[in-house]
């Protein structure tokens, strides 16, 4: 045995190294039963109740979004609703501003176009249409009368002083900043209109108490709030007009509300903190004056509409899509968890089971060499040296071959395992009775020498590797031919039933998951007592002493190992003295396989 | 020998065989069929392609003669059977060689590859010694004279 370090050998070290290897496990059926089991079978996945979790979760998430749209929808309407009666009101001053600047124009047109303007025409007209004070220009912005009468101001060119002023002479109606009136401190408003006289434009600025014109009522009923405050104010920020605090009126809003004045100065429209609560504010500017009217409102009370137990709806499913993604993502971390673990395992098996395979397919190979050698040299000396080695000799070298024989055999059956471990690879429709067939024609010797008696029912069509069908079959039924007590005449039977529900071990898959054939062998055999169910399956299992029946005990293993390939399973029912049926059940067809291919 | 088939020419046949005893093993087998045949045996893949180009020790012709027949087996230390095959098939003088693999694999793996690469056979080493007579005998006949080879230049 020179050079006995070939390729194929080269994963253990040589024959001896690998009966070294093997001295070190407990046997090779130690290692077998041990090793060989099905990593697919480990491999369930556990995608689908995340896939459902992660559904539902997704579908409340988004009922709670549509919902919680749906609130910022309210919201927003109500904002906007806010909004436009600022806008109504700004326009409502606008129109007022509007009406008093007509008003002046009109006055000053009829009533103050002569050339020159008598001091008590002045004053009778500013008495007539109310004003508490009043002011003509003349097209150069001096001042040609005063009212209540300013004798130190006349000829002066007012318009330097005062923006409204300008503005009016040079054509464009302007409203004053509020000043407390001389009198009672109110706060006054100059409208100054310019208009057309027969000796140039002139300019008529009446000063008007808002606090007693339509303004005031209209700020005071015109907002829709019980607690919401309008404030008019000039373009110093100082409140003209208030529904909410006489007192503030002349004072800048900035020390009546300080907050708002900040906010009003960054944006048109937000909330701002007013004390204990959060205010909605809009602010709207009056065209033609540099006044604004701001309205404010609580929060509260603006969204009172939206307010009731449904508006927590949204909260509440939002605080369940939390927990719910808190749990799945801990569920999640520990089914990857254990996935990788499943995998990790799989991966071993497989590799245990890939190291068996080369074990075994070396074993197969490099074991069978010095048997081969033990035959034939024995061969040869029984040949050549017969004479010499006498009677007694002779038999001991028959039992050193049979002995070789018997262990080539074993070798064989290992390798066989082997094969079917690595799983049905060529799997197609196999049409099973004339398998069957075959198999019978291949076992036709002993069927004869036994005289057995054999009928095969009718088999069905189903996804199968044919070689490991095959072989299942053979040893079935070889058995069938083998186990039987001296003088019986062995009968074996072999046919099929369909079975509505899929097999226990049966890899589902959509199509036709749940078709599947119980396939029945039996024989009127020796049998087996129950208890040995599961030991006959087992891998180099005997029941029965060599001597009695011949056999490695790799036979049932190996049938069980190609059920489960199939995604079956095998069984039996036996009876001491009365025979066994033994029960394979296949589905129809194995995933990834189309029907109506048969080759 | 030759009485037994007197249309029948001895030829060489070159066995690679790494095993003494499966060497043994031939020779006795050879010897009892009684062909008659040459059987020289080189014990490696690299020593086959030695002999076949006529390197070292085989380089005179007379003692290495162009085989009739090449028995390969697989498993051999330095240069495997594979190997040796693959190159004996790329060769353009040596391609038309028969070479039957004799191997103790019975692995599906070395049958594929092996014919793949141009094995003419492919046999599993028998078990008895009788089957192994049975088929140095079967090849031997076979090879020389069941088959007709073209003629080539044997020098």
């Amino acid at each position: 045995m020179r050079d006995s370090s070939s390729a194929t050998t080269s994963t253990l070290t040589g024959p001896t190294g690998a009966v070294g290897a093997r001295s070190t496990r407990p046997s090779i059926r130690g290692v077998v039963t041990s090793l060989w089991r099905t990593p697919s079978a480990a491999r369930a996945r556990p995608g689908r109740p995340i896939l459902v979790a992660v559904v539902l979760l997704g579908m409340l998430a988004g009922g709670t979004g549509f919902l919680l749209l749906g609130q910022a929808q309210g919201r927003h309407a109500l904002e906007d609703r806010f909004a436009l009666r600022a806008a109504l009101g700004s326009t409502f001053v606008a129109a007022y501003v509007a009406d008093i600047i007509a008003r002046e124009q009109t006055i000053g047109s009829e009533l103050l176009g002569a050339d020159l303007v008598d001091a008590d025409d002045f004053d009778r007209v500013v008495q007539t249409f109310g004003f508490e004070a009043a002011i003509l220009l003349d097209s150069d912005g001096t001042l040609l009368h005063a009212a209540p009468a300013a004798p130190h101001l006349v000829g002066i060119d007012l318009t330097q002083k005062y923006e409204h002023f300008r503005l009016a002479v040079a054509g464009v109606p302007a409203v004053s900043n509020a000043v407390a009136s001389a009198a009672e401190g109110r706060p006054i408003v100059g409208f100054a209109a310019p208009f057309e006289t027969a000796h140039g434009q002139r300019v008529l600025s009446g000063g008007y108490y808002l606090g007693e014109t339509p303004l005031s009522a209209y700020l005071n009923s015109a907002i829709p709030f019980a607690t919401a405050s309008a404030y008019l104010i000039d373009g110093n920020g100082v409140i003209i007009e208030t529904n909410s605090d006489v007192d503030a009126v002349l004072t800048p809003l900035a020390s009546a509300d300080p907050a708002l004045s900040v906010a009003i100065a960054e944006r048109n429209t937000g909330t701002y903190r007013r004390g204990s609560t959060d205010d909605r504010f809009v602010v709207a500017a009056i065209d033609a004056t540099s006044f604004r009217l701001v309205l404010t409102v609580p929060g509260e009370q603006l969204y009172a509409p939206l307010q009731g137990p449904m508006q927590w709806v949204p909260w509440v499913l939002l605080a369940t899509l939390g927990i719910g993604a808190f749990y799945l993502l801990r569920v999640h971390t520990a089914l990857g968890r254990a996935q990788v673990h499943l995998r990790a395992a799989g991966e071993e098996l497989e590799r245990s089971n890939r190291d068996l395979a080369d074990f075994a397919s070396v074993a197969s190979h490099d074991l069978q060499e010095p048997l081969r050698k033990i035959q034939t040299f024995g061969d040869r000396l029984s040949a050549k040296y017969s004479d010499k080695l006498g009677d007694g000799g002779l038999d001991y070298l028959d039992r050193m071959t049979s002995a070789a024989t018997r262990m080539r055999g074993l070798i064989e059956d290992l390798l066989s395992y082997s094969r079917v471990a690595k799983g049905a690879q060529r799997v197609r429709q196999v049409p099973l009775a004339p398998l069957v067939d075959e198999v019978l024609t291949d076992l036709e010797r002993r069927i004869d020498e036994t005289s057995a008696r054999v009928s095969v029912d009718e088999l069905p069509v189903i996804d199968a590797d044919p070689l490991q069908m095959r072989q299942l079959f053979q040893n079935l039924i070889a058995n069938g031919l083998k186990f039987v007590s001296p003088g019986t005449t062995p009968e074996i039977r072999v046919w099929a039933e369909r079975v509505a529900a899929g097999p226990p071990h049966s890899r589902g898959t959509r199509a036709n998951a749940n078709s599947a054939w119980r396939i029945l062998v039996a024989d009127n055999g020796i049998g087996f007592g129950s208890q040995y169910l599961e030991r006959v399956f087992a891998p180099f299992q005997r029941l029965h002493g060599r001597s009695e029946y011949e056999g490695s005990g790799m036979g049932l293993a190996i049938c069980r190992r190609i059920a489960e390939r199939h995604g079956g399973d095998i069984t039996a029912t036996s009876e001491i003295g009365k025979g066994s049926t033994f029960i394979i059940t296949l589905p129809e067809r194995q995933p990834g396989q189309r029907a109506g291919r048969t080759v | 020998m030759a009485e037994k088939h007197p249309a029948r020419r001895a030829i060489t046949i070159l066995c690679a065989e790494d095993d003494a005893g499966d060497r043994m093993l031939m020779r006795d087998a050879m010897e009892e069929s009684q062909l008659g045949d040459r059987l020289v045996f080189v014990e490696d893949g690299e020593e086959l392609m030695a002999y076949l180009r006529r390197q070292g020790q085989w380089a005179d012709a007379t003692l290495s003669p162009r085989p009739g027949l090449i028995l390969l087996d697989l498993n051999m230390p330095r240069k495997d059977g594979l190997e040796a095959l693959s190159e004996i098939k790329q060769d353009e003088r040596l391609r038309l060689i028969p070479v039957v693999v004799l191997t103790t694999s019975s692995a599906e793996a070395d049958i594929l590859s092996s014919y793949g690469i141009g094995a003419n056979s492919y046999i599993i080493k028998p078990w008895t010694f009788d089957d192994l007579v049975g088929v140095m005998r079967d090849v031997g006949r076979y090879w020389s004279s069941t088959v007709a080879l073209p003629a080539v230049d044997r020098a």
